[in-house]
C-alpha cells in the first residue's frame, strides 16, 4: 500500500489522521515539525506528504519549497492542510509546490479522494 | 429693547449684505470691513447734508463751492451700488477717503481756513481708511500719500489766492460749525461702536474655535479609541475562532473516528449517541465560522479571489453536496439551468457558501416539498449579470419578518431555531458576500406557501484591473481560464462601466456598509461606478476613466485632504475636473476644503445619498 507522510504538529490531528487513513490501508508515517518532515521526506520517500500549514518556525509553505528544491524527492505529491480556506492560502500553497489543498477540520470521504487522485496520476494532471 | 436691538440690526445687515460681492462675504477679514464701508457710505451723507444746506441758507453767495460741496458728499452714495457693480473694493475705498479729504479741506477752505469748525472731519480720514483698509503697509503708505497731496493742495490754494476767501464772518457760521462737530461726534461715535461690535464677536468666534479645537481633538481620540476597539474585537474574534477550532476538530475527529469504529463492530446504540456528538460538534464549527465570516467582512478584510469557472457544472456540483441535506426531510431537488449559461468570474468559494446556506436553509425549513435551483442569465444596463434562485414550498415568511431577514442572528423567532436549528448567521452572510461580489440576494415569499432567494451577480467581476488595463486583454485574460485570478480586496469592488452610460462615479475609499450600498443603488440607476480605496488608484482611475462625479468618502491619505485634491486636480488633464462630492457620515467627520459638495450623510440612508449624488450628476444638485 501507498505510505504517507502526515507532517502535523498537533498530537490529537496526527493521531485521529493517522489512524483514519492506517485504518484504510495506507502505510502511514509521521513528523513533528517542518525540518523533521522535510528529513523524512527524504529518508521515507512517501508516496505523498500530507503538509500541515501552521507549523511554527518552518511553516508547511516552507517546508514545501525546500523537499520541491530536492530533485531527489521533487516529484512526491503535497497536500496542503490549513484551517483557513482563504484565497490566499491556496494561492500560496500553489505558489509553493502544492499539488492539492484542503481545509480542517477533515472531511474525511473528500481528502480521501484526493489523496486517490494525487496517488494515480491518471486521474489528474497536477500529480 | 434688546431683542428689537438684534431685529433690526439684522435686517441692516440683510440690506447692507446686498451690495456686498460675495467673494468679499465669504472672506473672513475682509468681510466686516466691506460691511463698515456700506454701512458709513449709507448713513455718512445724513450727516453731512445739513451743513451744506445750513451753508446754503447762511451764505449770500454760495455759487459754485457751496454745490461742489454737496456733491462730493452726495458722491459717498454711490460707493456702495459702485462696490455691488464693481466688486473693486479696495480701490473704492482709496476713491472713497480721498473724497472724504477733499470736502473737508474743500469746505475749511470756504469757511475758516485752518480754524474752520470742519476740520475734526479730516481726523476721521485716517480713521476711516484704518477701518476700510486694515494695516497693510501698501495702504497705510496710499492714505499718508493722499492727506499729504491734499494738505499740500490745500496750501497751494491758500499760497495762490493770497489768504482764505471769507465769503461768511465767522460769527455768522457757529451755528454750521456745531451742526458739523455734532454730525462729526455722532458718525465716530457709531462707527466706534460697531468697531467695538466687530472685536467682540471676533474674540467670541475665537474662543467658539477654541472650543470646536478642544472638541475636535476629543473626538478624534474617542475615533481613535473606537478604531482600535473594533481592530481587536476582530483580531480576538479571529484568535479566539482559531483557539476554539483545535479542540472542536478533536470532538469532530475523535468522534468520527468513533463512529467508524462502532459501525465496523455494529454497535447501534452508540452510533446514534456519536452522530449528536459529531453533529453538534459540526454545527458549533459552522457557527464559529460564520462569525469569524461576519467579522472579517465587517472589518473590510475579506479577501475576494475572482476566478472563471463554468456555471452549469458549478451548479451541478453545488447540488451534488446539498443532496445529503435536501434528502433529509424528504425534499426533491429540480434544476434548472437557463440557456447560454457558461463561464461566469467571481469568487467561486464564496458564491458556494452563499449557495449552500440558500438551499440548506430551504432543506430545514420544508419537508416532503419541491425545491427549484434555476440559474440564468440577464441582460441588465450595467452589462451581464447572472442569477441563482432558489424556490422552495416549505413555510414561507411573514411579511412583517422579511426586513430583519438578513440582519446579524435574526431568525425570526427563537422557537425556529429550537425547531430547525441554524445560527441565523447564514442569510446575513450570504448576502454580505454577494454584495462584496458587486451583487446581491433577493427575497421573495408568501406566508406559508414557500419562499424563493434570488442571488444576482455579474457574470464578470467589478475589478479595478478592468479600466487599468486595455479592455480587450482583460477579456482575453479572463477567456483564458484557468490562470490565478487577481485577488480583489473588498474595499475595492467595483462595477464593469462603458463609454456609452450616462454617467461613471468613482467612489473613493469605503465607508463601510454604507459606500456598498450606494454603490449598488448607484449601479441600478445605470451609472458605471468604480470604486477604489487607496488614493494612487483613485488618481490612476481619474485619469483613465474621466468620472463625471468624484464621491470621496473615508480615504486615508498621507498628506491632507487639500494635497490630495490638489493631486487630483492635476491629475485630470484636460480638463473638466469631474464634481467632487465628500460624504460626511457623522458630525465628527472632517470638512473636506476645495469639494465642490459636501453630503450630509449623517442620516446613514445610502438611498438618500444616491439619490442626492444622481441629482449632483444630472446637474440638479
Amino acid at each position: 500500500m501507498p505510505k504517507i507522510l502526515l507532517v502535523e504538529d498537533n498530537e490529537m490531528n496526527r493521531d485521529m489522521l493517522g489512524r483514519r487513513l492506517l485504518r484504510r490501508g495506507y502505510s502511514m508515517c509521521f513528523a513533528v515539525d517542518g525540518p523533521v518532515g522535510v528529513a523524512m521526506a527524504a529518508s521515507e520517500k512517501p508516496d505523498l506528504i500530507l503538509m500541515d500549514i501552521a507549523l511554527g518556525e518552518m511553516d508547511g509553505w516552507e517546508a514545501t519549497r525546500r523537499i520541491k528544491a530536492n530533485p531527489e524527492i521533487a516529484g512526491i505529491p503535497i497536500i496542503a492542510l490549513t484551517a483557513h480556506a482563504l484565497a490566499t492560502d491556496l494561492a500560496k500553497s500553489i505558489e509553493a509546490g502544492c499539488a492539492d489543498f484542503d481545509t480542517k477540520p477533515i472531511n474525511l470521504p473528500r481528502l480521501l479522494e484526493k489523496i486517490k487522485a494525487c496517488l494515480d496520476p491518471s486521474l489528474s494532471a497536477n500529480c | 429693547m434688546a431683542w428689537h436691538l438684534k431685529n433690526s440690526l439684522s435686517l441692516v445687515y440683510l440690506v447692507v449684505d446686498w451690495f456686498i460681492p460675495s467673494w468679499i462675504k465669504q472672506d473672513i477679514d475682509l468681510a466686516p470691513r466691506a460691511r463698515m464701508f456700506v454701512i458709513s457710505h449709507l448713513f455718512g451723507p445724513f450727516l453731512g447734508h445739513p451743513i451744506t444746506i445750513s451753508l446754503l441758507v447762511i451764505d449770500p453767495d454760495p455759487i459754485p463751492h457751496v454745490p461742489i460741496l454737496g456733491f462730493s458728499i452726495l458722491a459717498f452714495w454711490l460707493f456702495p451700488m459702485a462696490l455691488r457693480l464693481t466688486g473693486h473694493y479696495h480701490a473704492l475705498a482709496l476713491l472713497s477717503v480721498q473724497n472724504l479729504t477733499f470736502a473737508t479741506l474743500w469746505g475749511c477752505f470756504f469757511y475758516g481756513g485752518v480754524s474752520s469748525p470742519f476740520m475734526p472731519w479730516l481726523l476721521m480720514v485716517p480713521l476711516l481708511a484704518f477701518y476700510y483698509l486694515g494695516a497693510a503697509f501698501r495702504f497705510r503708505i496710499a492714505v499718508i500719500g493722499i492727506l499729504c497731496v491734499n494738505l499740500l493742495g490745500f496750501y497751494a490754494a491758500y499760497a495762490l489766492n493770497g489768504g482764505f476767501p471769507f465769503h461768511v464772518r465767522m460769527s455768522d457760521i457757529v451755528g454750521v460749525g456745531m451742526i458739523s462737530i455734532f454730525c462729526a461726534s455722532i458718525y465716530v461715535s457709531l462707527m466706534a461702536v460697531y468697531y467695538a461690535n466687530i472685536v467682540a464677536s471676533e474674540s467670541d468666534m475665537q474662543r467658539e474655535v477654541h472650543r470646536h479645537r478642544i472638541t475636535l481633538a476629543e473626538l478624534r481620540e474617542a475615533k481613535d479609541a473606537a478604531e482600535q476597539a473594533n481592530t481587536a474585537k476582530s483580531e480576538f474574534l479571529a484568535k479566539m475562532s482559531h483557539e476554539l477550532r483545535t479542540p472542536l476538530n478533536a470532538v469532530i475527529g475523535y468522534s468520527e473516528l468513533l463512529l467508524e469504529d462502532a459501525e465496523l463492530s455494529g454497535r447501534g446504540e452508540e452510533i446514534a449517541d456519536l452522530e449528536k456528538i459529531n453533529r453538534a460538534g459540526m454545527h458549533l464549527l459552522s457557527l464559529l465560522t460564520d462569525v469569524l465570516d461576519l467579522s472579517k467582512i465587517e472589518a473590510g478584510k475579506t479577501e475576494l479571489y475572482s476566478e472563471p469557472f463554468e456555471l452549469p457544472a458549478f451548479i451541478d456540483d453545488v447540488a451534488y453536496t446539498c443532496r445529503p441535506v435536501l434528502a433529509k426531510n424528504a425534499n426533491q431537488l429540480i434544476i434548472h439551468q437557463g440557456p447560454g449559461l457558461g463561464t461566469v468570474t467571481c469568487d467561486m468559494t464564496k458564491l458556494r457558501q452563499a449557495v449552500i446556506n440558500l438551499l440548506s436553509n430551504a432543506g430545514k425549513f420544508t419537508s416532503n416539498g419541491r425545491i427549484t435551483l434555476e440559474s440564468k442569465l440577464e441582460d441588465g444596463a450595467t452589462g451581464r449579470w447572472f442569477t441563482i434562485s432558489v424556490a422552495d414550498t416549505g413555510i414561507g415568511i411573514r411579511e412583517a419578518d422579511l426586513p430583519q431577514l438578513f440582519q446579524n442572528f435574526s431568525q425570526v423567532n427563537s422557537g425556529i431555531a429550537q425547531e430547525f436549528g441554524g445560527t441565523g448567521l447564514g442569510l446575513a452572510v450570504s448576502r454580505k458576500l454577494c454584495r462584496l461580489m458587486g451583487g446581491d440576494i433577493t427575497v421573495e415569499s408568501e406566508f406559508g406557501n414557500g419562499a424563493c432567494f434570488t442571488i444576482r451577480l455579474p457574470t464578470r467581476p467589478p475589478t479595478v484591473a478592468t479600466a487599468a488595463t486595455e479592455p480587450g486583454e482583460t477579456e482575453a485574460a479572463s477567456m483564458t481560464g484557468n490562470r490565478p485570478a487577481v485577488p480583489v480586496i473588498d474595499n475595492e469592488l467595483a462595477a464593469p462601466c462603458s463609454d456609452d452610460q450616462p454617467g461613471s462615479v468613482l467612489v473613493v475609499g469605503a465607508n463601510g456598509a454604507l459606500s456598498v450600498e450606494v454603490v449598488e443603488l448607484l449601479r441600478r440607476e445605470n451609472l458605471a461606478v468604480i470604486a477604489v480605496a487607496s488614493v494612487d488608484d483613485a488618481l490612476a482611475q481619474a485619469r483613465i476613466a474621466r468620472p463625471h462625479a468624484v464621491l470621496l468618502g473615508k480615504i486615508d491619505t498621507p498628506n491632507n485632504n487639500f494635497d490630495f485634491l490638489k493631486a487630483f486636480a492635476n491629475a485630470v488633464d484636460p480638463k473638466p475636473m469631474p464634481r467632487l462630492v465628500s460624504i460626511r457620515t457623522n458630525k465628527s467627520d472632517a470638512w473636506i476644503g476645495g469639494v465642490d459638495k459636501t453630503l450630509d450623510a449623517s442620516g446613514n440612508d445610502p438611498q438618500q445619498i444616491a439619490h442626492d449624488l444622481l441629482a449632483i450628476i444630472s446637474g440638479n444638485g
